[in-house]
């Protein structure tokens, strides 16, 4: 068994608010080795992109909770001053968002937001960090990199944008890659595309992927591992193909028939109604 | 379109407004009930005065024509006589206009320099002591009327704190600069007499406070909102994730796309600060433009008052023109086509 | 309606500083509307002189003082609230109507309606609201009170013309105005019975600004000595005929001078909660 590269220990997340405390994330486990591609699936207030922003450091409120530990490199980074995680961020763990043209600041050309990027690696000259970008995408297959650099993110297509964003997180090439619903947003033509992108980048550094998102569709094409979670709690976790062949969990049941089938006359349902799983004993592939 | 282009619409649409402004200006003028040459002459005018007067401002005409020797007369320089100051409207205009100028420039660069900050702070520092100090001052600001503000200052600075000048545009003992641009500040660098450049830049200040405060205290409160609107945005959380430097993110980063209806609402706050200079020139005894427009409406100098309402709403819409440019700078949106 | 009132009235006393503002607004028209049995010495509204009690400074029996020719100022202050609203209110009675229909049909109507209004509409906006009442008044031969309120509402109502313009443009592709259409509405029905609804949280949000705002310009106007005329007890008059006395005699200005500050605050805090409470932006 390699080195884990990222293991989440026990992770719980609650905000105090006025009612209380709110728990978002119970007792979250969670492993990564060193180049492995694994996708945490969930639905929308399940407490997947949290578990993101917790790994970079960027949940610091007043009002947050957090307790467990997050190693990164045998190294636990959950309380991590801001000054230590500058040096991580863009740099040992890059991340990618949902909306690609929404991530790029639409005053600025896509050329300075590289120079940013790429500061965190060495100071480079402005001339230097255009050319750096330039050959990053140019390897992607974008043609007219210069062009491109010297665009403002409005005049992107979606599909570009995103490509544009993949290269800027693994430009420095990051040994961790938080794809935050990186396909969410774009066409059903276009997906594919970026998923390949992001697929071949990561062989080729061996950069491992934690993949979020709530499509069972896009954990078949691109995961190894795959973690479900359900209301801030894992409740089962396997290879692909043992999720995918014989999934334990009722809530996993009801994800994998939602994906569209051709044959199929009705949409699957989840009783909300059922007790409450979180306290049932976790579904372990062994 | 380009931004050549894009100056020549401006410039075009300004020019149309400006008519529209003469029409309306002019329209009030001739439509409003009552005789204009009588109003102008008073009670006690001879019906044959009434009538000379008639007939030198060409009142006995058609609306159409005297609204075309209104143009023809505007274009050759000629505003007509002052019946308050019996001069050319023009000279008073000349002579009055470069302090308004000044002063309204010193409101402008408050308004700038201190209301952005002011709104930056509170911002950056949300909910905190700060911004709740800050968003005090500003609230204070907008809900207080000049007139106010410079009664107030006037209390403070010449009876309390005599630490600031608080009439005229400089201490009478000292001899004025030789006339260039009118503008007391240029024309005495030009002479390199800095006595009177600081005599001059201190009488401006509380008159420019007193016009700014109302716009200080919006500016800011808008700047605060745009600014926390942006702090939202992904753009600024894909920076976080990807450490790029909080002081760049604080001034750059999130500033730039701010700025964009903070500077629009600059431009709006421009109006306002005219009509107040209004009322601070009578206040604190400026000779402007403003202080001649009072007076020759409380004298029904017909002449005067229109070409005093021209004359602040041609500068208006120059500064509008202005801001519109330095909106282009900041947003790449407006002249890039695909 | 009391739904209405629960959900929104919760998000509206979140702020401190709005409830606030509501009571000082009601406060305000309290006194406005009963100054003359809660006032000490109503009778000093009209032509009235007491020589001997000139130029006196705040006391128990004058609460803001007298002024030059004894007049008690307290009950002048609030007798002039009377005044601020009664312009505000006439003032936005006659600008909102002309500039919401202007707006309103401008935006629907479009093409050549379009253009000619907001062309109108423009040419008003860039003449400075103050100077263009100036103006106006300047020209009329004898300023009152009624000359004010003209000349305000004739500057104030582009401001609604174009925000009405605004939201009718972007909400004339909904699907509810297309339905009214197709099923044969009338224009007019369409405009003030399917989009002016939608406009009223923004109009409303407005209005109680404006309300404030209109004050203030108001009293501009008097301070000038363009508004209302002596002896009606308009605020900005008498912080006008105060400010040649500084600073002897402060009390003749700076009381007048604060409850328009007191009233204007009340109508932009509520303003500023109703902006909270409807999330909209004017």
């Amino acid at each position: 068994m390699s080195k884990k590269l990222l293991k989440i220990e026990d992770l719980e997340l609650s905000f105090k608010m006025y009612e209380g405390l709110s728990y978002v994330l119970k007792k979250i486990n969670l492993e990564l080795s060193k180049g492995e591609k694994v996708a945490l699936v969930g639905e929308s207030g399940s407490g997947k992109s949290v578990t993101t922003k917790l790994i970079l450091g960027l949940l610091n409120q007043k009002n947050v909770r957090k307790k467990g530990q997050i190693i990164f490199n045998d190294k636990n980074i959950l309380n991590l001053s801001q000054k230590e995680f500058k040096k991580i961020r863009g740099n040992d763990i890059s991340i990618i968002f949902q909306d690609p043209i929404a991530a790029l600041n639409p005053v600025f050309k896509i050329k300075d937001q590289f120079y940013e990027v790429n500061l965190n690696k060495k100071k480079f000259t402005k001339k230097d960090s255009f050319m750096r970008a330039a050959e990053a995408l140019k390897k992607v297959s974008i043609r007219d990199p210069e062009r491109v650099l010297e665009s403002y993110p409005f005049q992107l297509s979606g599909g570009l944008a995103q490509r544009v964003i993949i290269t800027m997180a693994m430009i420095n090439m990051p040994q961790l890659l938080l794809a935050d619903e990186p396909s969410t947003a774009l066409d059903v033509t276009i997906q594919n595309q970026a998923l390949d992108l992001m697929h071949d980048l990561t062989k080729e550094t061996n950069t491992a992927v934690l993949l979020i998102t709530h499509n069972m569709g896009v954990v078949r094409k691109f995961a190894e591992k795959v973690y479900v979670i359900y209301r801030g709690v894992i409740v089962e976790e396997g290879t692909k193909d043992q999720i995918f062949s014989k999934p334990g969990h009722p809530y996993t049941k009801a994800l994998l028939s939602a994906i569209p089938k051709l044959n199929s006359d009705q949409l699957p349902r989840f009783d909300e109604n059922t007790p409450d799983y979180a306290s049932i004993e976790k579904y372990v592939h062994s | 379109m380009s931004t050549a282009q894009y100056f020549l619409k401006r410039v075009f649409v300004s020019i149309i407004v400006f008519f529209g402004v003469s029409i309306v200006i002019f329209c009030l003028a001739r439509l409003i009930p009552g005789d204009p040459a009588r109003i102008a002459l008073g009670p006690f005018a001879t019906k044959e005065m009434v009538e000379q007067l008639r007939e030198t401002l060409h009142l006995n005409e058609s609306i159409f024509i005297q609204y075309k020797i209104f143009i023809q007369q505007l274009f050759q320089g000629d505003l007509g006589l002052s019946t308050y100051t019996k001069r050319p409207v023009l000279t008073d205009v000349i002579t009055y206009f470069p302090a308004t100028f000044e002063l309204v420039l010193m409101s402008g660069t408050l308004m700038i320099l201190i209301g952005m900050p002011l709104g930056i702070l509170s911002g950056k520092f949300k909910n905190t002591f700060v911004d709740h100090i800050a968003r005090i001052i500003s609230l204070l600001g907008v809900v207080t009327p000049s007139f106010l503000w410079a009664i107030i200052l006037m209390l403070l600075f010449a009876f309390w704190m005599p630490i600031l000048p608080v009439s005229e545009r400089m201490n009478e003992m000292l001899d004025p600069p030789k006339l260039v641009t009118g503008l007391l500040l240029v024309d005495s660098l030009i002479e390199g007499n800095f006595v009177v450049f600081k005599d001059a830049f201190l009488h401006l200040i509380l008159p420019g406070l007193a016009i700014a405060m109302p716009a200080i205290g919006n500016v800011a409160r808008l700047t605060r909102t745009n600014l926390s609107d942006i702090y939202e945005k992904q753009y600024i959380e894909f920076a976080k994730s990807y450490s790029f430097s909080e002081y760049k993110i604080a001034t750059k980063y999130a500033l730039k796309p701010a700025s964009i209806p903070t500077v629009t609402i600059i431009g709006l706050d421009f109006a306002f600060m005219l009509g107040n200079a209004f009322l601070v020139e009578t206040v604190f005894v400026w000779p402007g433009i403003a202080k001649y427009g009072v007076e020759v409406i409380l004298a029904k100098d017909l002449n005067g008052i229109i070409a005093t309402a021209l004359i602040i709403t041609t500068f208006f819409l120059i500064i509008n023109m202005l801001v519109d440019f330095f909106v282009l700078l900041l947003n790449p949106r407006i002249t890039i086509t695909d | 309606m009391n739904l209405f009132k629960s959900k929104y009235y919760y998000k509206f006393s979140q702020n401190p500083l709005s409830i606030f503002g509501l009571v000082i607004v009601i406060g305000v028209i309290f006194l406005a509307i009963f100054a003359p049995y809660i006032t000490p010495f109503p009778e000093h509204v009209g032509p009235f002189t007491d020589f001997a009690n000139k130029s006196k400074p705040p006391s128990s029996t004058y609460i803001f003082g007298t002024d030059k020719i004894g007049r008690d100022i307290f009950t002048r202050c609030i007798y002039g609230y009377r005044i601020s609203l009664t312009l505000g209110i006439v003032v936005l009675a006659i600008a909102v109507p002309i500039g919401v229909t202007m707006g309103l049909c401008a935006g629907y109507i479009g093409r050549k309606t379009e253009l000619v209004l907001m062309r109108i509409t423009d040419v008003f906006l860039a003449i400075p609201a103050l100077v263009l009442a100036l103006s106006i008044i300047g020209l009329l031969d004898r300023p009152n009170l009624f000359y004010t309120m003209i000349a305000v509402s004739m500057a104030w109502w582009p401001w609604y013309t174009r925000l009405i313009y605004n939201i009718t443009r972007s909400i004339k592709t909904e699907g509810y105005i297309t339905a009214a259409e197709i099923m044969g509405a009338s224009k007019f029905h369409i405009m003030f019975k399917e989009i002016l609804p939608n406009c009223l949280p923004s109009l409303l949000t407005k209005i109680t600004l404006d309300l404030g705002f209109v004050i203030l310009v108001g009293s501009s106007l008097s301070f000038l000595g363009l508004g209302a005329q002596a002896p009606t007890p308009d605020l900005g008059t008498m912080v006008a005929k105060g400010a040649s006395m500084l600073p002897d005699t402060w009390w003749f200005s700076l009381f007048p001078g604060f409850a328009i500050l007191i009233v204007v605050l009340g109508f932009n805090l509520v303003g500023d909660g109703l902006k909270d409470m409807f999330d909209v932006d004017v």
